[in-house]
């Protein structure tokens, strides 16, 4: 099962990119478990220098940006 | 041509002294029969075990410059008190803080010396182990790790006072070879 | 990251500036790290940590890609920084040498001063540096 986690403290662009990694994951056909990660000590753990981002499997995999469903259907392929 | 180059201003320019040539030597002439991809971290028996054959004591045997200590010298509190626990460290004569950011530039010169190095420690400020990260992906895996996350320092939450700086380096120290 | 805890936007602000430092062993290695965490300080820009390059740390290197502009201060002629930058693919970066500022290795001490002028030359790149 994949690991969907965004980084962000809470704002318009984190919730549409939960909402989008959410849609990939049923585009995808894949079992993913999608998590909000709200905590900055956790989303500096992650190296990660802006919001919001997003991390598959503990990989960063885009930060900044909020990815369309079909960019992040990308990443779980 | 450009490695010799290399070796001789970064020696010249370090201010290395003569132990450190003579190791970058010892180094040269065993490292001469491997390729730069497989060679070990830790310096070659052959050099050590010739000279003790010779009934000589080592010349090179863990002297400063052989002991190399790498920090991550990242951006937040626990990556400054890295970066000076390492010169701290090397101050002291414990060892030698060397430049991470040559390995990660593959720069010919570190990467050599860093080869010959007798022990390697490699000080991480956070669980990201960026330093730890750097030498693996360059080929180097023996070596030391010191982590201040697992010393209780916390990113974003341990100033980098004095006391910090001597904590890690006492841990540091410990353990390297003396 | 910075000392203090970052302040994470959900990319409501412009990407950062990303400096990164050498910070290596030697006088020239010291004066570089503590110009970046200076700079950073000031508000100039935001040190990242240059480890995190070479270690290909996930997170760190995609930050790296998102920056608005980078840029890489070396101590000395190995140039070291701008190295590990370009050995993960990073190619478009402003680079400051010491050297050429006339400081050289062993014989330039990390006072205020020197970090104060490596300050002052960085201030000038990162100001017009930036993508358009």
């Amino acid at each position: 099962m994949k690991v969907i986690q965004v980084l962000g403290t809470g704002c318009p662009k984190c919730e549409k990119l939960k909402k989008n990694a959410e849609e990939a994951a049923r585009l995808a056909g894949t079992e993913a478990l999608v998590e909000k990660i709200t905590d900055i000590g956790q989303i500096t753990a992650f190296g990660v220098m802006m919001t919001p981002a997003l991390a598959v499997d503990g990989e960063v995999k885009a930060v900044g940006k909020v990815l369309s469903p079909q960019e992040i259907k990308a990443f779980l392929q | 041509m450009a490695s010799k180059v290399n070796r001789r201003r970064f020696l010249k320019g370090a201010g290395m002294g003569i132990a450190a040539g003579a190791a970058a030597k010892v180094a040269a002439s065993a490292m001469a029969s491997e390729s730069p991809s497989d060679a070990p971290a830790i310096p070659l028996p052959n050099a050590q075990t010739k000279r003790a054959a010779g009934g000589t004591a080592p010349t090179v045997c863990c002297t400063p410059a052989s002991r190399l200590i790498f920090a991550c010298s990242g951006a937040a509190d626990v990556g400054k008190i890295a970066d000076l626990a390492a010169r701290k460290l090397s101050e002291e004569g414990a060892g030698k803080m060397f430049c991470l950011a040559g390995v990660g530039g593959r720069v010919k010169g570190i990467m050599e010396t860093t080869k010959a190095a007798q022990a390697i420690l490699a000080i991480d400020g956070c669980p990201l182990h960026c330093a730890r990260n750097t030498l693996l992906q360059a080929g180097f895996t023996k070596f030391e790790h010191l982590c201040l996350s697992d010393m209780g320092m916390e990113k974003g939450k341990t100033p980098a006072t004095e006391q910090a700086v001597a904590k890690v380096a006492k841990r540091g120290k410990a353990m390297l070879p003396k | 990251m910075a000392e203090t805890n970052p302040q994470s936007s959900c990319g409501c602000s412009a990407a950062p500036k990303l400096i990164f430092s050498c910070s290596g062993a030697a006088d020239v290695g010291h004066i570089s790290d503590l110009a970046a965490r200076k700079l950073t300080a000031e508000g100039a820009g935001r040190m990242f940590c240059l480890a995190g390059i070479g270690g290909r740390v996930s997170g760190i290197m995609v930050s790296t890609q998102s920056a608005q502009s980078i840029l890489a201060i070396d101590g000395c002629p190995l140039d070291c920084a701008r190295k590990t930058l370009e050995e993960a693919g990073f190619t478009e970066f402003e680079h400051v040498r010491l050297t050429d500022l006339g400081m050289e290795k062993g014989k330039t001490p990390a006072t205020d001063e020197a970090v104060a002028k490596v300050v002052c030359r960085a201030k000038a790149r990162l100001a017009c540096s930036g993508k358009v």
